[in-house]
C-alpha cells in the first residue's frame, strides 16, 4: 500500500447542474417548490443548508432538489469578526451543533486531530494540510481552552512526510497541542485503531472528541464565519490511469457529474476507500460522510480454498477473526469497522466484505 | 455491492515462490553432496550422477500434473495456466518431498506413491499434512525391497568422525537435500522477513526439540549429535511442519502444535526415528482444527 509522495493541487468542481439535499422529515424543510434560495440558505432546520443559489425543482419525502443558477448570491449572516478564543463554551458548542454536520459536547478529557487518510490510496489530509494548517492548529487549539479539554493530540503518520514536515514547522506556537507520530500501518486512520493506540486504553472508556482536517475547517467555518458546511474535499482516483485529484465540491453534487468530469466511462464507482469502501450508483450524491471517490473496474479472481495461513486474523485491526466469521454464521461482527484488510491481504482471494456487513454510510 | 478492487500482490504462487527460491541453496549443496562429488571421486556412474535432479524433475512434473487434472479435468475451471499450477501448494509440495527423499528412493515408486497421495490430498481437501503421508508411504512401501538409506555411496564406504560444525554445514547423512541445517536456519529467518511463512512454528519447534534433545543428554546421556542431526528431522521440523494448509492459524494454536509435534518426534524416535517426525507431523497436523477451536473457546 505505497502512498504517493508527490504535491496534488486542489481542483475546484462547485458548479453542478444541481444539487441533491437529502432528509427524512418534510414537516422541517423551510423551503417550497420553485422558491429561489441563495447559497447557505437554510433549507431543514438546522440540519441542511443550500449549497448554491438556485431555484427548487422538486420537494419530496426524501430530498429537495435545487437547480443551480451559477450566481453563488450567498445568504448574508452576522459573521462574527471577534476572536475566536473570546466565544464562550455554550456558544461553541451551539455554533458547531447549529453549523456543522456533527455534534459535540461540551465535556471532553480528550482532543485528538487526525491526520491521517483513513484508506490507503486517499490524499485528502496531506493535501490539504499546507493550506490549511494555521487555522486547523488555531481551531483545535481554541476548542482545547475553551473546551477545557486536559489532553490535545494532532496525530500524523511517519510516512507523510509533507505533514510531519507542515506540522513541525508550524506547532511551535501551540504549546497546549501534543504531536504524536505513528507508524504507517493499514487501518490507521480509522479512529476505532487509532483512539486506542494513542491513548492506550479502551475506546469505549475514552471520553474523546475525535476530529479530522474536514471536520476541523468545519468548526472554523462555524465559530468564525457562521457558515455551514456545504462543500466537500474528496480524493477522486481513477485507478486504471491512476489519476488523482483532490476536488472541492458541492454536498448534494451526483456522482454522475463527478464521474463526468474526470472524464470516465464505464467504470464502477467505489465510495470511501478502494480497500474498505462500498460501490455507489451514478444517481447517489456527496454527502458530509464521503471522504473519497474511486473509478476502477472489479478484479475478477476465483477465490481458492482458504490456505489457513491466518493473515486475516493476524492484521485484523480490531482483533476479529474473518476466517472463523465467515464459517459462522453466528459468529459477533459489531466490532467490524470495515477497512477491508482481510479481503485486501488473502492469498486465497477469498471476498470476506459479504460476510462482514456493510460498514460505510 | 461487496466488490473487490485492489488487492495485495501475495498469493500462493508469491508465497510458494518464495519457500522454493530459498530452497534453492540447499538443493544446489545436495545436487553437490549427493552427484558432483560422488562422481568426482568416482562412486557413482553418469546415471546417479543425475539421479537427485531426476528425481527433482519428476517431483515438480507431478506436482504440475496434479494440480492441471484436478482444476481442469475434475473442476474444470477456466483460470489460466499460471493460476491453475498454483491453485494449491503442491509444487512445494513436491519439492520439499524430493528434498527428503533417501538417495536409493526408487524413481517408479516414488512417482506413482506420490502421484496418488497428492491426488487423493487434493480430493481430501488437504486434511493432512501431504508431505508427510507421502514420505510413511514411500518409506512402508520401499520397506519391501529393503530400506531406505540415507548415506551416499562415499559415507558407506568411509567411517567419518563429525563435528557439530561438519553435521552443521551438512556434511552428515539424511535426505537427497536436507542436511544443511545452517542453509536450513538462513532460509527460515528470511521466511519470517518476507512473512512468507509460519516461522513461528519452525522456531518453536526447534526450540522445542533442541531442548528435549538437551535433557535427554542430561538425564540418559543420549547423544546430542546423533538426536539432532539424524537424518530428516530438523529440515522436517523447520519446513514441513509449517505447511500453511494443515497448520493452526491462531498464534497460540502455532505454538501449541508446534511443542506437540517436537514432543511426539521426540517420544516415536524411542522406536522408529527415521519416520518419528514424519508421524508426529501426520498425527498432529489432523488435529490443527481442533487445537484452533480450543485456542479460541479459551481466548473468548
Amino acid at each position: 500500500m505505497k502512498k504517493n509522495q508527490e504535491k496534488i493541487n486542489i481542483e475546484e468542481f462547485l458548479s453542478p447542474e444541481k444539487v441533491y439535499i437529502k432528509h427524512n422529515n418534510i414537516s422541517e424543510v423551510l423551503v417550497s417548490l420553485n422558491d429561489q434560495v441563495l447559497k447557505n440558505e437554510e433549507l431543514i432546520k438546522d440540519v441542511a443548508y443550500s449549497p448554491i443559489s438556485g431555484v427548487v425543482t422538486s420537494i419530496n419525502d426524501k430530498e429537495i432538489v435545487i437547480a443551480n443558477d451559477y450566481k453563488e448570491h450567498v445568504s448574508k449572516r452576522n459573521t462574527s469578526k471577534k476572536n475566536i478564543y473570546d466565544i464562550s463554551l455554550d456558544d461553541i458548542v451551539k455554533l458547531v451543533n447549529k453549523y456543522c454536520p456533527f455534534t459535540i459536547k461540551s465535556n471532553y478529557k480528550y482532543l485528538i486531530l487526525s491526520l491521517i487518510d483513513q484508506d490507503a490510496f486517499e490524499v485528502t489530509s496531506k493535501t490539504l494540510i499546507d493550506k490549511y494548517i494555521m487555522r486547523v492548529l488555531e481551531t483545535i487549539d481554541c476548542l482545547s481552552s475553551i473546551l477545557k479539554i486536559d489532553h490535545t493530540f494532532v496525530v500524523v503518520s511517519n510516512k507523510d512526510e509533507l505533514i510531519v514536515e507542515c506540522v513541525n514547522n508550524n506547532i511551535g506556537t501551540y504549546p497546549n497541542i501534543i504531536v504524536k507520530r505513528v507508524n504507517d500501518t493499514y487501518a490507521i486512520g480509522y479512529k476505532e485503531v487509532l483512539i486506542p493506540k494513542i491513548i492506550n486504553r479502551n475506546i469505549d472508556d475514552i471520553n474523546c472528541l475525535f476530529l479530522n482536517i474536514m471536520d476541523v475547517i468545519s468548526i472554523n467555518n462555524a465559530i468564525k464565519n457562521k457558515r455551514p458546511t456545504t462543500e466537500r474535499f474528496l480524493t477522486v482516483m481513477n485507478y486504471n490511469t491512476k489519476e488523482t485529484k483532490v476536488i472541492n465540491c458541492k454536498i448534494g453534487t451526483k456522482l454522475e457529474e463527478i464521474r463526468n468530469y474526470m472524464e470516465i466511462q464505464d467504470e464502477d464507482i467505489i465510495v470511501n476507500g478502494l480497500i474498505g469502501g462500498i460501490v455507489k450508483s451514478c444517481e447517489d450524491i456527496v454527502t458530509y460522510n464521503t471522504r473519497s471517490i474511486f473509478f476502477a473496474n472489479e478484479l475478477k479472481e476465483d477465490a481458492k480454498r482458504c490456505i489457513n495461513c491466518g493473515l486475516c486474523k493476524k492484521l485484523c485491526p480490531v482483533s476479529l477473526n474473518p476466517k472463523y466469521i465467515r464459517t459462522h454464521k453466528n459468529a459477533s461482527i459489531s466490532k467490524c469497522i470495515g477497512c477491508g484488510t482481510c479481503t485486501y491481504i488473502c492469498p486465497s482471494k477469498i471476498n470476506f466484505k459479504p460476510y462482514l456487513g456493510d460498514h460505510n454510510e | 455491492m461487496n466488490k473487490v478492487y485492489v488487492r495485495e500482490n501475495k498469493s500462493i504462487f508469491t508465497i510458494s515462490r518464495m519457500r522454493i527460491i530459498l530452497l534453492i541453496p540447499i538443493i544446489l549443496y545436495g545436487l553437490y553432496k549427493n552427484g558432483i562429488f560422488l562422481y568426482q571421486k568416482g562412486y557413482i556412474d553418469l546415471f546417479h550422477l543425475f539421479k537427485p535432479l531426476i528425481l527433482l524433475v519428476v517431483s515438480i512434473f507431478i506436482g504440475c500434473l496434479v494440480n492441471i487434472l484436478y482444476e481442469y479435468v475434475f473442476k474444470h475451471s477456466k483460470d489460466n495456466l499460471k493460476n491453475v499450477l498454483f491453485s494449491s501448494f503442491h509444487i512445494e509440495y513436491a519439492i520439499i518431498l524430493t528434498c527428503l527423499l533417501a538417495i536409493n528412493t526408487n524413481i517408479i515408486i516414488y512417482s506413482i506413491v506420490t502421484f496418488v497421495i497428492f491426488m487423493l490430498s487434493k480430493f481430501l481437501n488437504n486434511r493432512i499434512n501431504t508431505v508427510a503421508i507421502t514420505f510413511l508411504c514411500i518409506y512402508f512401501i520401499s520397506l519391501i525391497d529393503g530400506s531406505l538409506v540415507f548415506k551416499n555411496a562415499y559415507e558407506l564406504d568411509k567411517t567419518l568422525s563429525l563435528t557439530f560444525f561438519d553435521l552443521l554445514i551438512g556434511r552428515g547423512e539424511g535426505g537427497l537435500f536436507s542436511t544443511n541445517i545452517l542453509l536450513l536456519i538462513l532460509s527460515i529467518i528470511l521466511l519470517q522477513v518476507t512473512n512468507n511463512s509460519k516461522t513461528i512454528i519452525s522456531i518453536t519447534t526447534l526450540i522445542t526439540y533442541v531442548l528435549l534433545v538437551i535433557a535427554g543428554y542430561f538425564i540418559f546421556k543420549y547423544d546430542i549429535n546423533s538426536l539432532l542431526f539424524y537424518p530428516n528431522i530438523l529440515f522436517a521440523l523447520m519446513y514441513v511442519s509449517t505447511d500453511s494448509v494443515t497448520s493452526c492459524y491462531t498464534e497460540k494454536g502455532e505454538v501449541i502444535y508446534a511443542i506437540l509435534i517436537s514432543v511426539l518426534t521426540y517420544i516415536i524416535g524411542f522406536y522408529n526415528k527415521t519416520i518419528s517426525v514424519f508421524v508426529a507431523i501426520a498425527i498432529v497436523s489432523l488435529f490443527n482444527s481442533v487445537i484452533d477451536r480450543i485456542v479460541l473457546k479459551n481466548v473468548k
